[in-house]
């Protein structure tokens, strides 16, 4: 975090809605999956948006990506606002923004081979001369730690990992300024996860591009990013350096979050969607918050500034901070 | 709780699946030696492809008809499963074995609430006009679900993942069965949910005391919740042991990885240790040690010939390197 901390892509405000509630009680409403998230991915850093299924987090990065329209807000890369673009005017900026999503099997064509599916995005951008595509194609599978012998090779033929590595090659062979990975190591064995995690880690530092990086799983978000986003039911709650994010939590549920890390069977039977459903009005994490007041549940609270670069959405965190500064916030190692 | 204590509920010997596909088949579990013992939690540990769900399927007879299961032994309390016609198969299924899936969602009729699934359960167990919106009610609740009448008239397409898990546990624990099969149950949820569940699997098995198999590829998770750890690769069991001291001091170099792999992602690692290369080609396996390609410690004699499983009971391992220890 040096003083050049460019923003790549700024979301200011953005929102995305579904019609329709997510349990059908009957009436029709719009249900915000992403309520107005305001968020800098930085040049050069791993963002990573840690949250439960269903706090929004996929759906805040397809919406980056313009895969879903927002319903409000901006997305502004390179001070152009893709929110407002056409689907033909976001096309020059389709290379940029490269994503790699959770199943790598279905990602993929299944009766394309592997060097098919790594030609096409060089064709298509005309990234290079026809005939140079093979040798692009191979320092690709090389970069991502795939022998030659890949090329030919179809989908179903290769393991979890090994597609993942194809689908990390195949969104940077456009050497994109962000990848967007969504879940993009959950689906693999811990052993797997390993090799995946440690290839991003490698390509990252050595290209520089930018990640945002889309995970249920703390220890991995902590391992990659730099900065760390917790969202909950759409909105984001807090936001810092990893360090800050695991060493000071401010915000009652990222508190709640890392516990599930320390003593091993936290939290008893309240944390189910389902079973607490979010307040409607006000903080969305009242209904479940230990330190909720009255005042929690009558307006939602805006992302406060809570020391550098980390920002907290809670009424209570100055006095909760207070409270509790000494014991237990040291929690990482074992 | 009848009999003595190291009486096994679950005994499988030799145990062999093959896949006949077009054109040649493959042997993905081969030779598989497990006991469960009543009260008992066994971690099968492995990657995926490594055949532990093939074994989970194989010993309930669950797998598609390209699917060949061989064994020496397959016996369930004393009923020797080799012998028992598919109808007798599937009473014991539905009665007093239980198996719960990845996907918990996909474990249920989607057409039926969920008030359907418990009362099947229940009236399996206490005859077709027991009495099931009591103890429904009291399943879910000790599987943390607050308010159990709201729940039951949701639909399976309703619930999360979570709460799908839960009450499939809550059927389970409705049903008593004496032997669990549970596959990678948890994998698809996210840490918290995890916690949860991990630790309604450990109620669970408190209270209920039947022989519990956990497939997992997550070593950590298999610490938390199981007595013993049995880690497969590439179809055969290579290190089963007691969890503490298979954790405290794993002899299988695959074990060593898989748990240095997973600790450092836990631990603030630098960079995260990784066990390199993939799982053998079962159509055309090494020869010798199937794990032999991957190994760190590889001599000539691991490329020669198989090892067999080295050291005394309670802890195996299947590696040169232990052999005479």
């Amino acid at each position: 975090m040096s003083a050049a901390t460019q923003h790549l892509v700024r979301l200011e405000n953005l929102s995305v809605a579904f019609p329709g509630g997510r349990h059908g009680d009957g009436e029709t409403r719009h249900f915000r999956a992403v309520d107005d998230v305001t968020l800098d991915v930085r040049v050069g850093e791993v963002l990573g948006i840690v949250g439960e299924s269903g706090s929004g987090k996929t759906t805040l990065a397809k919406a980056l990506l313009r895969l879903y329209r927002p319903s409000d807000g901006r997305i502004l890369f390179n001070d152009v606002n893709l929110a407002g673009l056409s689907e033909r005017g976001l096309r020059p900026y389709r290379r940029h923004l490269q994503m790699v999503f959770q199943d790598p099997l279905s990602s993929f064509n299944p009766r394309q081979t592997v060097f098919e599916a790594l030609s096409l995005p060089l064709r298509l951008h005309r990234i290079c001369l026809p005939e140079d595509i093979p040798r692009e194609v191979e320092k690709m599978l090389a970069r991502v730690g795939l022998s030659p012998a890949f090329r030919d090779r179809f989908p179903h033929e290769l393991s979890g990992g090994q597609l993942q590595r194809v689908a990390i090659g195949r969104a940077l062979t456009l050497s994109p300024s962000l990848l967007v990975a969504d879940e993009a190591v959950s689906k693999l064995d811990v052993s797997v996860r390993a090799q995946i995690l440690n290839l991003l880690k490698d390509v990252q530092s050595t290209s520089a591009f930018s990640i945002l990086f889309i995970t249920h799983d703390l220890y991995v978000a902590r391992y990659l990013c730099h900065r760390i986003g917790v969202m909950y039911f759409g909105r984001l709650v807090e936001l810092g350096s990893t360090d800050e994010i695991f060493g000071a939590p401010r915000h009652p549920y990222t508190k709640a979050l890392l516990g599930t890390l320390d003593e091993h069977m936290a939290g008893a039977a309240d944390a189910d969607p389902v079973a607490a459903p979010p307040s409607a009005v006000g903080c969305r994490y009242a209904s479940r918050c230990p330190h909720a007041i009255p005042s929690c549940a009558e307006a939602q609270p805006p992302l406060d500034t809570a020391g550098d670069g980390h920002a907290v959405a809670c009424y209570r965190w100055r006095e909760l901070a207070s409270a509790s500064e000494s014991p237990n916030l040291h929690h990482t190692k074992a | 709780m009848s009999g003595p204590a190291s009486q096994s509920v679950m005994e499988v010997r030799d145990l062999r699946t093959r896949f006949h596909l077009h054109g040649g088949s493959i042997e993905v579990v081969r030779g598989l030696d497990l006991t469960i013992a009543r009260g008992e939690m066994l971690g099968l540990i492995g990657e995926s492809g490594s055949g532990k769900t093939v074994t989970g399927l194989s010993m309930l007879r669950l797998l598609p008809i390209n699917a060949r299961v061989s064994s020496a032994v397959l016996r369930f309390d004393g009923i020797d499963l080799r012998d028992l016609d598919d109808r007798k198969f599937q009473e014991l299924r539905g009665r007093r074995i239980a198996m719960i899936f990845q996907n918990p969602v996909g474990a249920f009729n989607p057409a039926k609430r969920v008030e359907w699934h418990l009362r099947e359960i229940i009236r399996r167990r206490g005859g077709a006009d027991a009495a099931w919106r009591e103890p429904a009610s009291a399943a879910l609740q000790a599987v943390g679900i607050p308010r159990p009448e709201r729940v039951l008239r949701l639909y399976p397409h309703q619930l999360s993942g979570g709460m799908a898990q839960r009450i499939l546990i809550a059927m389970v624990l409705a049903l008593e069965p004496d032997l669990i099969i549970a596959d990678e149950p948890t994998t698809n949820l996210d840490n918290i949910v995890e916690r949860q569940i991990l630790g309604l699997f450990r109620r669970l098995q408190s209270r209920l005391k039947a022989a519990f198999l956990f497939i997992t590829h997550d070593m950590t998770v298999a610490a938390e919740l199981c007595d013993r750890i049995a880690v497969m690769y590439a179809g055969e069991i290579v290190e089963i042991g007691p969890t503490r001291e298979l954790f405290a001091a794993p002899r299988h170099p695959y074990t060593q990885g898989l748990i240095a792999t997973a600790t450092s992602l836990r631990g603030r690692a630098a960079r995260l240790r990784e066990i390199a290369g993939e799982l053998p080609n079962l159509a055309a396996p090494p020869s010798g040690c199937l794990f032999s390609p991957r190994c760190a410690h590889v001599m000539d004699r691991c490329r020669a010939s198989e090892p067999a499983m080295f050291g005394s009971a309670p802890h195996q391992t299947r590696c040169f390197l232990v052999e005479g220890r």
